[in-house]
């Protein structure tokens, strides 16, 4: 016979929109015509024939399917509702837990979506590395740029970097300091993503005395009119020519600079600045595309040693997305609070959503019926399915709504805590709105699906035969659950206690040092050649009390000074690195420091001016010396004796051990200028300064710092994030308090009749509180017991990036547990009090 | 008991007339015979399915054939109550149209 084969789409349909009894016998009715007009009146006609068959059945399945499904979602819909304001209270705690956990997630998304855009948005992001050493180091020698591009194809771009600090920058009348100056070769602008404004990107450093300026400072110094090509003086001395205005580099980048200066300049100035021997500056490389950053990095690993023996460290290049999140190449960093921020998003949401799994399942005596009827007059196991999910995903809607409104409200606040600018505009962005959708759809799953699952599970026979359902099965699950609910909570409240703990020790910790009341301002020749005068002059005044000079803003030493490999007397085979800075005679006085041996420098010896070190303890343990003064020590060439020991004082933040250093006086190097001051009338004082600076520098402004500002904002980072942890632990612990308050609350209203007995029976108060309030207290204790040696695991190893650190201490975990077991009690018996209170006459009357 | 309506009148009717060969196909181009109008398969199923539940109709299945996919035919057949329904149906018709014949509808224009 003929081949009848069947146009599949229009079958399709006819299959797909109707459900009748004899389903087969329709479609096989339709075969058999088909194939009967085919060989009747040929397969055109046929295929006319059922094409016009399908289209004609569709509005039937739009009365089948639409019409049903509105109408069964209508009666989902005003069941929901229906149950929602009956039981107001669960709802309204299901609906402000779930819209707070969103809310922190949103939050906390933002923070680490910041985060991690750092640096992204440069065109070439993926193929631009810095060098790094290994031990974190990106202070690479200046040689090593030109080096790097001539010797490997594989580097197509290279870049010297050098901050250049603050600067005047002067044209006609108007002058500014402008902070974030760098210097750079003319491949940085091919390299990083810069769009120009004006001038040609192409040629804009190609001139040793050209500047470019970023759109704010140009508007600054030029007010309307055109920059390119006007020539502005550069710190009183310099003219420089305007060849390009680009636009304000972007806040989120490991990088940012106002204005930009050629390497040249500095190359015309200084015939051996391309130089092996000093490490002074970053060097940026872009790689061909596609090329492996492993294979550069094996070839290069030992370039630095091959030119400068002494300098063992291996090289590498770190990609430049990394460097913020990891700005050691190591563990540490913000990459840890990007995990720590997310892992306590999640669990935030976890805790949201087991209260609603808990409350949920918990109610589902009361829709028990209801499945039981649904399934009897014909709902399949899928239709329940839909129906709870679609109830879930109805309050999370609400919550989500809420939550929005939270975060429009909070986020001023979060900017507050974070020192973040996140502006309520980003909430509409695309990343965000899908974090955002991301986040309700985990909810959702979270929050939805267990319970569904639970109570379509629903056997109708027995829900609709049984009075009561009691579901021991799943109020052990919902203990489990419970359990893991405080697990998490205690885990953030020790979390954050350890986080303050450490920061305040690291605050409170005895730097050996005076760090009060000292000014600190960079000084230049004509102070340091007057110095004497000068000094004569400023402790004339009685509120300034100490002055001394020395080379390296002592916040700054690890970071800026040069390290250098050391010689000895009696050394033997001890490799060891000095930092090694110049101070002067009054340094010791103005500091507070403290001798362990020996003297410090003094006047009255003239050999210390040329031929005097003075080591801190940390250097004589390196060299394992007994008796080290007097002894003879190379540092960088420099053959001194050392005259004192110095006791060991924390110059950096405490993130560093204490590194081994030589002070030396050499005032040619000197460029920083230490006053301490009184501590009162610190404004006269310091107009004081201001006046004496004038006379030297007319044309400069006086700028300067205290010193313990500046050692603090060394630890705005663990502050902010202290502060942010705290909050988001207490809304953690918040939303599982609103659990098992709903809990207990449910349990007190399943108990009314039993505790009623038991009153009538002779218990008292007391009794009834205290039995039924076991019940929730069990978990929380379960709950710590399971957690601590987990935390106690986990807070171990976060302590260990730390040099200087707390012990994690015992009372720390016994006193959070038990602050979470009287949080819970409260919470607990507030409602079980209010039931056994109750007359028993009420509650069993009912019968 | 609720009235046949138009379709279901006309699918019984087409029913009973083809006696034991009453199946889909045949259905249709029975009633397409007698009532003079094509229906779509959906309609004729449906209402299929509605006289079945209304005890009207019974079915049973024949055997597969390759012409039609493999799948087999289901016949129907007029129950004792569907009979009943139709003989009504046929009174009521009686009593409507009693006394009327087509020069009835001529007599008017004259």
């Amino acid at each position: 016979m003929k081949n009848i084969k069947i146009p599949k789409i229009p079958y399709w349909i006819l299959n797909h929109i109707s459900a009748f009894d004899s389903k087969d016998a329709y479609s096989g009715d339709i075969e058999e015509e088909f194939a009967e007009i085919q060989k009747c009146q040929g397969r055109a006609k046929a295929k006319q024939w059922i094409w016009f068959h399908a289209i004609a059945a569709i509005p039937s399945w739009g009365q089948h399917f639409v019409l049903w499904r509105f109408i069964m979602f209508k009666n989902y819909f005003k069941i929901a509702i229906r149950n929602f304001l009956r039981h107001r209270g669960y709802t309204f705690i299901n609906v402000t837990g779930l819209a707070i956990g969103i809310a922190c997630c949103i939050l906390i998304m933002l923070w680490v979506q910041d985060e991690l855009s750092y640096d992204r948005f440069h065109e070439n992001a993926d193929d631009l590395y810095v060098a790094t050493f290994s031990n974190g180091s990106k202070v690479t020698p200046t040689a090593l740029s030109d080096y790097l591009k001539t010797e490997y194809p594989e580097i197509i771009y290279t870049s010297r970097f050098s901050g250049q600090g603050r600067n005047l920058l002067k044209f006609k009348e108007t002058d500014i300091y402008q902070e974030d100056g760098i210097m750079v070769d003319p491949d940085f602008l091919k390299m990083f993503t810069l769009p120009f404004i004006k001038g040609d990107l192409e040629t804009a450093l190609d001139d040793p005395h050209s500047i470019l300026l970023s759109e704010q400072v140009a508007l600054k110094l030029f007010a309307e009119s055109d920059p390119i090509g006007q020539t502005l003086t550069y710190n009183t001395s310099l003219d420089l020519k305007v060849t390009g205005v680009f636009e304000d580099y972007p806040s989120n980048s490991h990088i940012s600079f106002q204005y930009i200066l050629p390497t040249a300049l500095a190359m015309a100035y200084n015939k051996n600045y391309n130089t092996w021997d000093v490490n002074n500056l970053r060097t940026y490389v872009q790689l061909r595309e596609n090329t492996p950053v492993e294979s550069v990095d094996a070839k290069i690993t030992d370039v630095v040693e091959k030119h400068r023996h002494q300098d063992k460290r291996a090289l590498s290049l770190q990609p430049i997305t990394r460097v913020h999140l990891n700005p050691f190449n190591n563990s540490g960093g913000t990459i840890l609070y990007v995990y720590l921020f997310s892992t306590m998003a999640f669990f935030i949401l976890l805790i949201a959503s087991i209260n609603f799994i808990n409350l949920t399942t918990a109610k589902s005596s009361n829709r028990a019926r209801e499945v039981g009827i649904r399934k009897t007059v014909g709902a399949c196991r899928s239709h329940i399915i839909r129906q709870f999910f679609g109830e879930s995903l109805f309050l999370t809607l609400i919550a989500s709504g809420l939550a929005m409104g939270l975060v429009f409200l909070f986020l001023p606040m979060f900017n507050n805590l974070t020192g973040k600018t996140f502006t309520r505009e980003l909430l509409i962005q695309q990343a965000v709105v899908l974090g955002i959708l991301g986040i309700i759809f985990l909810t959702v799953i979270l929050a939805g699906s267990y319970p569904s699952l639970f109570l379509s599970r629903f056997q109708p026979v027995k829900v609709l035969k049984g009075r009561r359902l009691t579901g021991t099965k799943g109020s052990l699950f919902r203990k489990v659950l419970v359990v893991l609910q405080f697990s998490l909570s205690i885990f953030l409240i020790l979390g954050t206690l350890m986080i303050f703990r450490q920061v305040h020790y690291l605050r409170a910790h005895d730097v050996g040092y005076n760090r009060e009341n000292i000014v600190y301002f960079g000084i230049g020749t004509r102070f340091r050649n007057n110095y004497d005068t000068i000094k004569t002059e400023l402790l004339a005044n009685s509120n300034i009390l100490n002055v001394t000079l020395t080379d390296i803003a002592p916040y700054r030493w690890q970071s800026n000074a040069g390290v250098g490999d050391v010689e000895w007397e009696g050394k033997t085979n001890q490799q060891v690195k000095m930092v090694m800075t110049s101070v002067d005679y009054d340094y010791l006085d103005t500091f507070a420091l403290k001798m362990s041996q020996g003297r410090f420098f003094s006047r009255e010896f003239s050999t210390d001016a040329s031929d005097a070190y003075v080591v801190n303890q940390a250097a004589v343990r390196a060299m394992e010396m007994d008796d080290p003064i007097g002894k003879e020590l190379k540092v960088w060439d420099l053959s001194k004796r050392v005259i004192g020991v110095v006791q060991d004082y924390h110059f950096e933040s405490l993130h560093n051990e204490i590194i081994p250093m030589a002070m030396r006086i050499d005032p040619n190097w000197h460029n920083q200028a230490c006053v301490r001051i009184s501590p009162y009338r610190i404004p006269d004082t310091l107009a004081f300064l201001e006046s004496k600076w004038k006379e030297i520098y007319p044309e400069y402004p006086f700028e300067y710092r205290f010193l313990d500002e500046t050692i603090q904002s060394q630890y705005r980072a663990e502050q902010a994030i202290g502060k942010i942890v705290t909050v988001f632990t207490i809304l953690a612990l918040f939303i599982s308090c609103l659990g098992i308050f709903g809990l207990s609350s449910y349990t007190a209203e399943q108990r009314t009749k039993e505790i009623g007995i038991r009153k009538v029976l002779g218990a008292t108060v007391s009794s009834i509180v205290k039995h039924i309030s076991k019940e929730f207290i069990v978990l929380v204790v379960i709950a710590n017991v399971i957690i601590w040696p987990l935390a106690y695991f986990a807070l171990n190893r976060w302590l260990q990036t730390f040099a200087y650190r707390i012990s994690i201490g015992w009372w720390t975990f016994v006193l959070t547990g038990f602050a979470v077991l009287m949080v819970s009690l409260l919470t607990v018996s507030w409602q079980i009090i209010r039931a056994a209170t109750a007359n028993p006459v009420d509650s069993l009357r009912y019968e | 008991m609720k009235e046949l309506t138009k379709l279901e009148e006309l699918v019984m009717m087409a029913i009973w007339r083809l006696k034991d060969e009453a199946y889909g196909v045949h259905i249709k181009s029975k009633i397409k015979e007698i009532g003079g109008k094509e229906y779509f398969y959906n309609t004729l199923y449906t209402t299929f399915d509605q006289l079945t539940r209304k005890g009207y109709l019974t079915k049973h299945f024949g055997e597969p054939s390759a012409v039609r996919g493999g799948k087999r035919k289901v016949y129907f057949h007029i129950t004792k109550e569907g009979r009943g329904a139709l003989e009504n149906a046929y009174k009521r018709h009686s009593r409507i149209w009693a006394g009327i014949d087509e020069k009835s509808f001529r007599q008017d224009y004259s």
